[in-house]
């Protein structure tokens, strides 16, 4: 339901597809330079009023925070691909903005240039990216004030240069961060407050953050988390120039003779066919719902899917490969207060492959854990899961525990994809996602090692018991990447470095499909400085008339 | 030793609970394992249940988080409201899996120890959920069922830890029962001053070097 004055726009210069991350930049970004645009969002748009402080709702249940419908997931192309719920995203207007951690870094300068700085990797096929830090800085800049980044420059000594301040002051720090700063100082690595996209000062009309909690996995009840839902959307719909329709599922982005992209067809809420014409198409779904989108989008001039001559549509799926170690203490923590994340340690950000023994780098996030069904039922060697003594263990251990979440680089490979599932349907009566996954043997190395750190980190802090067991590989993630990746080849890349099709030149795809490699972590704020390029170049090509 | 306990204790200790106006939960007494709140009442209703299972998966959940010295359990809380009504809402794919399981439960449970399940003590309804919680499959499970008793169990015990510590909107965490073990707030709590934790108020901050913009 709309809750914003909504205008009715019949014939757009522009259809944006998703509202997310970068859909809600996109759209913002068009419409307020006078490009008519109708924005189209395949779930509902409910109001920060919907969303609740509620565990079981929020966590548990499917379709407030979390994607109702499943995909399936093989490890091997053998395998027969089981449906499960392994993706972690959320199709209401605001996407996964609404429920994410709120994470802002920017990539650093390596990691738009992997290949050059750290060589090729066997069995991978990891590339440098046609755009570097530079090209970006100006836009993770304009990024961090649009959306509403808080953070302190300068803390972090492993971080790229950047021109300008963050607007407002770091997150405060709570038990969690007081505890990686203490240990990190005595083995000589660096803790620095984790920029977070969450007010920590009234800002652009919305009031700061009150470190109520209910934070990572809700949708923010208090407009604090820069989410698209609260920023960007409303300021697209306030130029008069932007209409969203929610409850529109895109079943294909149609082209006509000469192979350009024309339009549209989605299902509305009751499931009837609608066609939308546009001169210029932006598909902002993720990085597992564009290329689906695409693959489903054949017509003669594209026979396996929209701008796929190529055949990389799919290809390259990268998740960032993570390790939890948790922690207990003898003092209360309370970290059911407060934000997710109010330090990060990017010591073994871009450690040498030749002098480590495997390649790629990672983060350690230090950071709590406020939930109480969740950690009521966890796994704990040697503590049965009912039973007095579980019950003691709980009421002993919930305000006593925090982690550390470890989050690495997934290297690129051309055996992990995205496809259409042959046998599961959707609501809509459309394939689901087929995840193929599987993690190269470096992952492994990388794993452990990011582990050990961790377990470092947290017993040089005192903790009274630490868990480290290794995670299992990874079906799905929140971080989806690389199944359109951007290059200058038209042969081994979908998208060129302004993320338009190298196939279709009014068709543009804006969102973490482009990665090249996945970074370490957190991938959000890059996507979003990429829109807001990718937005400037659109209206720039448009006003020259190469496109649309 | 599989038989009913003597109800008219049961009933005593209940009655002079109340008429001591004692908080200690009726289900702290220890036997027997059946619901305490039958005393007063000829029949239950369940709004999924058969009153059978409605005071089977009761006594489940109190052995799987029991009421004891260190405070009110399942039963307390009123778990079997949370589940029951839940079954008809977000957990409808599950009622089938209860009725199922609830059915060798009380098999394997007359196999295995003498009477259906919600007839034992509670130590013997333990030794059922212990011997059910082993990775082998006991010889005594039934052979048509289609489900370990350990996977059924997994289900029973995440349901228990909801209505433990969900939002007291679902029937479940009564009065905020599960919460206030952990000194958990809850909802009443719309924002927090720094310091939060022990730590953070006890251990420095960083200082950081101050910032130089790149001026390239």
């Amino acid at each position: 339901m709309p809750h914003l004055p909504n205008p009715r726009i019949e014939d757009p210069d522009v259809i944006v597809i998703g509202t997310g991350a970068a859909g809600g930049v996109v759209m913002k970004e068009l419409a307020t330079r006078g490009l008519k645009v109708v924005a189209l969002e395949m779930g509902p748009w409910l109001a920060t009023r919907d969303y609740v402080q509620d565990e079981l709702k929020s966590h548990h249940l499917r379709g407030l925070i979390k994607y109702d419908q499943p995909n399936t997931y093989r490890r091997t192309t053998e395998e027969v691909a089981n449906p499960m719920y392994s993706i972690n995203m959320q199709a209401n207007v605001g996407g996964s903005t609404i429920h994410y951690t709120a994470i802002s870094w920017r990539f650093h300068e390596s990691d738009f240039k992997e290949r050059s700085t750290f060589g090729a990797v066997e069995g991978a096929d990891v590339r440098d990216w046609p755009v570097d830090y530079w090209d970006l800085e100006p836009y993770y800049e304009k990024a961090e004030y649009e959306i509403g980044v808080s953070g302190l420059a300068g803390a972090n000594p492993f971080d790229s240069p950047r021109r300008r301040a963050y607007p407002m002051p770091p997150v405060t720090r709570k038990a969690s961060g007081a505890i990686s700063d203490d240990a990190a100082k005595k083995l000589g690595w660096h803790s620095y407050p984790t920029p977070m996209a969450i007010l920590t000062e009234n800002y652009d009309g919305r009031a700061k953050c009150m470190d109520c909690g209910f934070c990572e996995g809700y949708g923010c009840t208090m407009e604090a988390k820069s989410s698209t839902l609260v920023n960007m959307v409303p300021k697209a719909l306030k130029t008069g120039n932007c209409e969203l329709r929610s409850d529109a599922c895109v079943r294909e982005i149609t082209v006509d003779e000469n192979g350009l992209a024309n339009g549209v067809i989605y299902l509305d809420e009751k499931l009837n066919e609608v066609k939308l014409s546009s001169r210029v198409v932006v598909l902002c779904g993720n990085g597992v719902m564009s290329p689906r989108l695409l693959q489903m989008s054949k017509s003669p001039a594209f026979p396996d899917g929209l701008a796929n001559r190529s055949g990389k549509v799919g290809k390259h799926l990268m998740f960032n490969y993570y390790q939890v170690v948790r922690a207990f203490f003898d003092k209360d923590l309370n970290e059911y207060q407060g934000v997710m994340d109010t330090r990060v340690i990017q010591d073994f950000y871009e450690p040498d492959p030749d002098k480590y023994g495997f390649y790629g780098g990672g983060v350690l996030e230090p950071r709590g854990d406020g939930s109480t069904i969740n950690f009521s039922r966890m796994n704990v060697p040697r503590v049965l899961s009912w039973g007095p003594k579980r019950k003691k263990w709980i009421m002993d251990n919930w305000n006593k525990n925090m982690m550390v979440v470890t989050s690495m680089e997934s290297l690129s490979q051309e055996r992990n994809v995205l496809d259409l599932d042959p046998n599961v349907k959707d609501k809509w009566g459309l394939a689901v996602p087929r995840v193929t996954y599987d993690v190269h043997p470096n992952e492994h190395k990388l794993g452990d090692f990011f582990r050990d750190r961790a377990k470092e980190l947290l017993e040089t802090a005192g903790a009274r018991q630490v868990l480290s067991g290794r995670n299992s590989v990874p079906r799905g993630d929140a971080h989806l990447m690389g199944t359109c990746r951007m290059g200058d080849d038209p042969e081994t890349s979908v998208l060129n470095k302004f993320n338009q099709a190298h196939n279709v030149k009014n068709l543009f795809v804006v969102d973490g499909s482009c990665f090249v490699t996945s970074g370490k972590s957190n991938p959000t704020l890059t996507i979003q400085a990429l829109a807001f390029r990718a937005s400037d170049y659109i209206i720039e090509e448009m006003k020259k008339g190469t496109i649309g | 030793m599989s038989k009913k306990s003597n109800l008219s204790r049961r009933t005593f200790l209940s009655r002079s609970a109340i008429a001591t106006g004692g908080i200690i939960s009726l289900s702290m007494i220890g036997t027997p394992g059946r619901s305490t709140s039958q005393e007063t009442q000829e029949t239950r209703e369940f709004e999924s249940f058969t009153e059978h299972q409605g005071l089977t998966v009761e006594a489940l959940a109190e052995r799987i988080f029991p009421a004891d010295e260190n405070g009110p359990g399942a039963t307390d809380a009123h778990v079997i409201t949370y589940i029951d009504r839940s079954l008809k809402t977000h957990l409808a794919e599950e009622k089938e899996i209860y009725d199922k399981g609830l059915v060798w439960l009380d098999q394997f449970s007359t196999a295995a120890q003498g009477a259906p399940f919600i007839e034992l003590t509670v130590e013997l309804q333990n030794k059922v959920l212990s011997a059910m919680d082993r990775r082998r499959t006991p010889a005594d499970w039934p052979s048509d069922a289609d489900m370990t008793p350990r996977t059924w169990l997994r289900h029973v015990i995440g349901h228990t830890m909801e209505g433990m510590f969900t939002d007291p909107q679902y029937g479940g965490n009564y009065n905020e029962t599960g919460w206030k073990l952990l000194n958990f707030p809850g909802l009443k709590a719309f924002g927090y001053d720094a310091p939060f934790g022990y730590y953070d108020a006890v251990l420095p901050e960083i200082e950081y070097p101050p910032f130089e913009p790149y001026t390239g």
